[in-house]
């Protein structure tokens, strides 16, 4: 498992190095003069030339490229067109998207093996068929939708939830929890639709398997058949889907805080792209690809310990 | 004498023609791209005519939809609408294809370092979310539906090399493919003869899928501001102006946001239908 | 007072094309500490017919007949008795060994289920009998086996494996389907020694199913020959050999190779499907001996010699008409 891992972590250092390089490029491939947006709005050319050389615009690509990311390394991601440091606004706000991006995957993960799961042993039965339908339907519904429709439901009609808006947990727990709530399952919709698929997927194929047939020639109760041999072979295919959604998960979080008026990182992100404030969004893409990168290895490192073949002999197939 | 390629697909019609979901989502999504084409002639207003005296108006023999905050006729929006979604959500895939194919052929048919660096440079790419590169060619390119459109196509492009080349690796260990090689056949040619037709089947699949997450893509797009540019209707700028309103006329985000939802459905049974038939498992 | 006694079982697969039944009417019984061996070609509804008396077929099945075992008919039995039986006092022993055990957990663990569901051992007396086991079944370094995944053990050891998780409970019956068929010839013979030393040891009945003969000839009391889901032939093992009466199992000792004997003698025809099934003596297409009788009646089993039985209308030892 050991040279495994290594392998993947080292792989991932490369793409973190690589994608750096390419945050770097493509911010500056944006539209617009750097010094304007940072403050010379009046484009006297010596306020513009002042500008330029204490933000280090006026010396070569490669080497501004080396003085940001030596900075970035030390966690000095700049100051962005408030003067603020944008890697403190990244510490600040990353949690609150990570704390719902948590809930979404519990939530997601939940409904989505569970259905998976009952799909399958009853297949081709209305539990079956509805399970099926309505994964179906979660994948096709855009989910910034759902969210406007719950707001309209739990929010405006109902009154059991707020329309918007973010409680830290330790100042107000259930505040928290009512506030993320809804934000929580329209995140977790398309990953539950997806996972219920393959899960559905695997766990056929688990169940029509030799090894299902020894365990019930041993005498085990049925629930110990699904739930223990099938179930266990079919959570590698589950890890490795949930990894291939994380992007999809990030991608969703940000329109999500943007309807729900959550200060979240993906808000973050937008805000950055349509203030065209570079700095701030040199930042948060960085700190994005980063944590993807790193999110992936530790599905990785998941993935090696459900799988004995990894975990013991080293030895990968793939 | 039967052509093998003929009673193919006479076998693939037939398999199709058992599957009512495939059959209804074939037919739904045709009724779109009609609407999209023919949107001009079929919507009663055209997308930016206002009708002051009608705001926010309820469904009447009129307005069969009802009306929007500026009085404009929501039907018709919709069906103009319709336009945008179909035209970023089939040329995207269609723009993503032609990128992805070619290069993820070459990296697994070759192997070797342009694999590897075919390989690295996907991963990097797949690195950033889809959202975050559209967004980020929105904003470089300008917000407009062409630029969308091609946004939505490179984005969709590193995950598409990734299958293509998937496919490739697969297929050159292919008997057939070895049997070319040993008989001199040229590389093009072995590509053009053996590879591409067989890998057809998961590259249609794989282009049903990707459509029906262009579309909502496209809207996402426009929700933000960095697709379509109003008055220019699409179903995410109207979900957008629905967001003010979504207290005084609920109705107004139902109707775009179901819109998205039957397109993107019907995509969805499209492809699951054609991803069933041409499983070679399968055995009705 | 025999151990398993089955009457009149059949079983029939619903497929989409149609009917098919697998075995038809196979009526034997088993007793204390033999071992039966029961002989055919692949698809003759050998399997099937051990499967279905622990109820391990698929839902398009329908079983047929009655199977007595300890005063309970397990066909008929609810399905909370037979996982009591499963695995405790019936064991089954699949064909593939390198599919049949689950490669996510380590070998200990999938024995120890069995002690732990059926004897309710704990955990570190399941580890020391799982040992013990490793060892009766000659697994070499059991202490170390016990913690290794499936993937790391070769396709013999796997099987030895499978047995010692049969064995675990000790059960009466054991039931070995095609225990040698996916191993190499060394290491056949290593298992099918293995089988003895059971039997002898342990006192355990053993039904071995197979389609080589020289496996049978080994270990077996008893033997039962099946041909398209009906038995055509029954008697204790030397009797079987010395003085076979049907002629597919003359043809079958007639393909077995042996030193001098000369070019081998393949039994012309194939298998016929079965699902269409005729009224008559199914081996009659492919028989030497066949005459208008063979093609309009089934032949009815009756005994030639104590304890000897034959299904056909003209048995004897010879190829050729009696």
């Amino acid at each position: 498992m050991g040279g495994f891992l290594l392998r993947k972590a080292g792989a991932a250092l490369i793409v973190v190095f690589l994608s750096s390089i390419v945050v770097f490029i493509g911010i500056r491939a944006l539209p617009g003069d750097p010094a304007v947006a940072l403050g010379a709005e009046n484009r006297d050319p010596a306020v513009m030339a002042a500008i330029r050389h204490s933000y280090g615009l006026d010396k070569p690509l490669p080497v501004q490229y080396v003085k940001w990311i030596s900075k970035a390394l030390r966690g000095d991601l700049g100051l962005d067109a408030r003067q603020l440091p944008v890697a403190h606004t990244i510490v600040t706000r990353l949690p609150i998207t990570l704390e719902l991006a948590f809930l979404a995957i519990l939530v997601g993960t939940a409904i989505g093996v569970l259905a998976g799961v009952i799909a399958a042993v009853r297949r081709g039965k209305l539990s079956d068929h509805s399970a099926t339908a309505t994964a179906l339907v979660g994948l096709s519904v855009p989910h910034f939708w759902l969210g406007l429709m719950m707001i309209i439901v739990f929010a405006v009609d109902l009154h059991w939830l707020p329309a918007s808006g973010y409680v830290s947990f330790r100042a107000h727990p259930l505040g928290n929890l009512e506030h993320l709530a809804m934000p929580a399952v329209v995140l977790g919709t398309g990953l539950s639709a997806v996972l219920m698929r393959q899960t559905r997927s695997a766990m056929l194929n688990s169940l029509s398997a030799d090894y299902v047939r020894t365990a019930r020639a041993k005498g085990l109760a049925e629930s110990v058949v699904i739930g223990k041999h099938a179930l266990r072979n079919s959570l590698i295919t589950v890890t490795t889907v949930i990894g291939l959604q994380l992007g999809a998960l990030i991608s969703g979080a940000v329109i999500t805080e943007q309807i729900f008026v959550i200060p979240g990182f993906g808000r973050l992100t937008l805000d950055a792209v349509n203030e065209r404030d570079y700095t701030l969004l040199q930042g948060v893409v960085l700190v994005a690809a980063t944590g993807y990168v790193i999110v992936n290895l530790l599905v990785d490192v998941v993935y090696s310990l459900l799988n004995p073949r990894i975990r013991v002999s080293g030895a990968t197939n793939q | 004498m039967i052509n093998p390629r003929a009673r193919r697909r006479r076998l693939l019609r037939k398999r199709f023609l058992r599957r009512p979901l495939a059959i209804v989502g074939l037919l739904v999504a045709l009724t779109f791209v009609v609407c999209a084409i023919f949107a001009p002639l079929i919507a009663p207003y055209s997308a930016s005519a206002t009708d002051f005296n009608a705001l926010l108006a309820h469904s009447s023999r009129h307005h069969p939809l009802g009306t929007d905050e500026l009085g404009r006729d929501v039907l018709s929006r919709i069906l103009w609408g319709a336009r945008a979604s179909i035209e970023a959500g089939v040329f995207s895939t269609l723009l993503a294809m032609a990128v992805a194919v070619p290069i993820g052929i070459v990296a697994g048919y070759y192997r070797g370092w342009i694999d590897a660096v075919i390989a690295r440079l996907t991963d990097v790419l797949l690195a950033f979310p889809f959202l975050i590169v559209a967004v980020g060619l929105a904003a470089i390119l300008g917000p407009s539906l062409t630029n969308a459109t091609i946004a939505l196509g490179i984005g969709a492009a590193p995950a598409l090399i990734r299958v293509a080349r998937g496919e490739a690796l697969a297929l050159r260990e292919e008997d057939y493919v070895r049997a070319a090689v040993a008989n001199g056949a040229s590389d093009a040619r072995i590509l053009v003869r053996h590879v591409l037709p067989n890998m057809l089947s998961t590259l249609i699949v794989q282009t049903t899928v990707a459509i029906p997450a262009a579309i909502i893509g496209e809207a996402v797009l426009s929700f933000l501001g960095l697709g379509v540019q109003p008055p220019t209707p699409s179903w995410g700028v109207m979900l957008a102006d629905a967001q003010s309103y979504l207290s005084q006329a609920p109705r107004l985000a139902v109707y775009p946001g179901i819109a998205i939802f039957l397109c993107s459905l019907s995509f969805n049974l499209l492809g699951d239908g054609l991803r069933d038939i041409l499983d070679p498992r399968t055995t009705r | 007072m025999s151990l398993l006694d089955v009457e009149g079982l059949s079983v029939r697969f619903d497929t989409d094309d149609g009917v098919v039944h697998a075995v038809d009417h196979l009526s034997f019984s088993l007793a204390d500490g033999e071992v039966l061996g029961v002989v055919g070609e692949s698809g003759c509804g050998k399997s099937v017919s051990f499967m279905s008396l622990l109820r391990l077929l698929p839902e398009t099945a329908t079983v047929g007949g009655s199977a007595l075992f300890d005063g309970i008919d397990l066909l008929a039995a609810s399905n909370a008795r037979l996982r009591e039986i499963r695995g405790r006092k019936i064991a089954f022993v699949f064909q593939e060994p390198m599919t049949s055990l689950n490669p996510a957990f380590k070998v200990g663990n999938q024995i120890g289920e069995v002690l732990r569901r059926h004897l309710s051992l704990s955990r570190g007396d399941a580890r020391r009998r799982t040992i013990e086991l490793l060892d009766l079944v000659r697994i070499p370094s059991p202490e170390r086996r016990v913690d290794e995944y499936p993937h790391q053990l070769s396709g013999g050891m796997r099987q030895r494996v499978m047995i010692a998780m049969a064995l675990a409970c000790d059960p009466k019956i054991l039931i070995a389907d095609e225990p040698t068929t996916a191993l190499d010839v060394t290491i056949q013979a290593g298992i099918l020694d293995l089988m003895r030393d059971i039997r002898e040891r342990l006192g355990t009945a053993i039904v071995l199913i197979t389609h080589n003969l020289g496996v049978v000839a080994d270990v077996a009391d008893r033997v039962v020959v099946m041909y398209a889901g009906r038995k055509v032939e029954e008697a204790p093992v030397h009797d079987l050999f010395a003085r076979p009466q049907h002629p597919y199992t003359v043809g079958l000792l007639g393909a077995v190779p042996r030193p001098g004997s000369g070019r081998l003698q393949e039994i012309p025809g194939r298998v016929p499907s079965l699902a269409e099934l005729p009224r008559a003596c199914a081996f009659a297409p492919r028989c030497p001996r066949a005459d208008e009788l063979s093609h309009s009646q089934v032949p009815e089993l009756r005994e030639v010699e104590p304890r000897h039985l034959v299904a056909c209308f003209h048995p004897g030892p010879d190829a050729e008409a009696a």
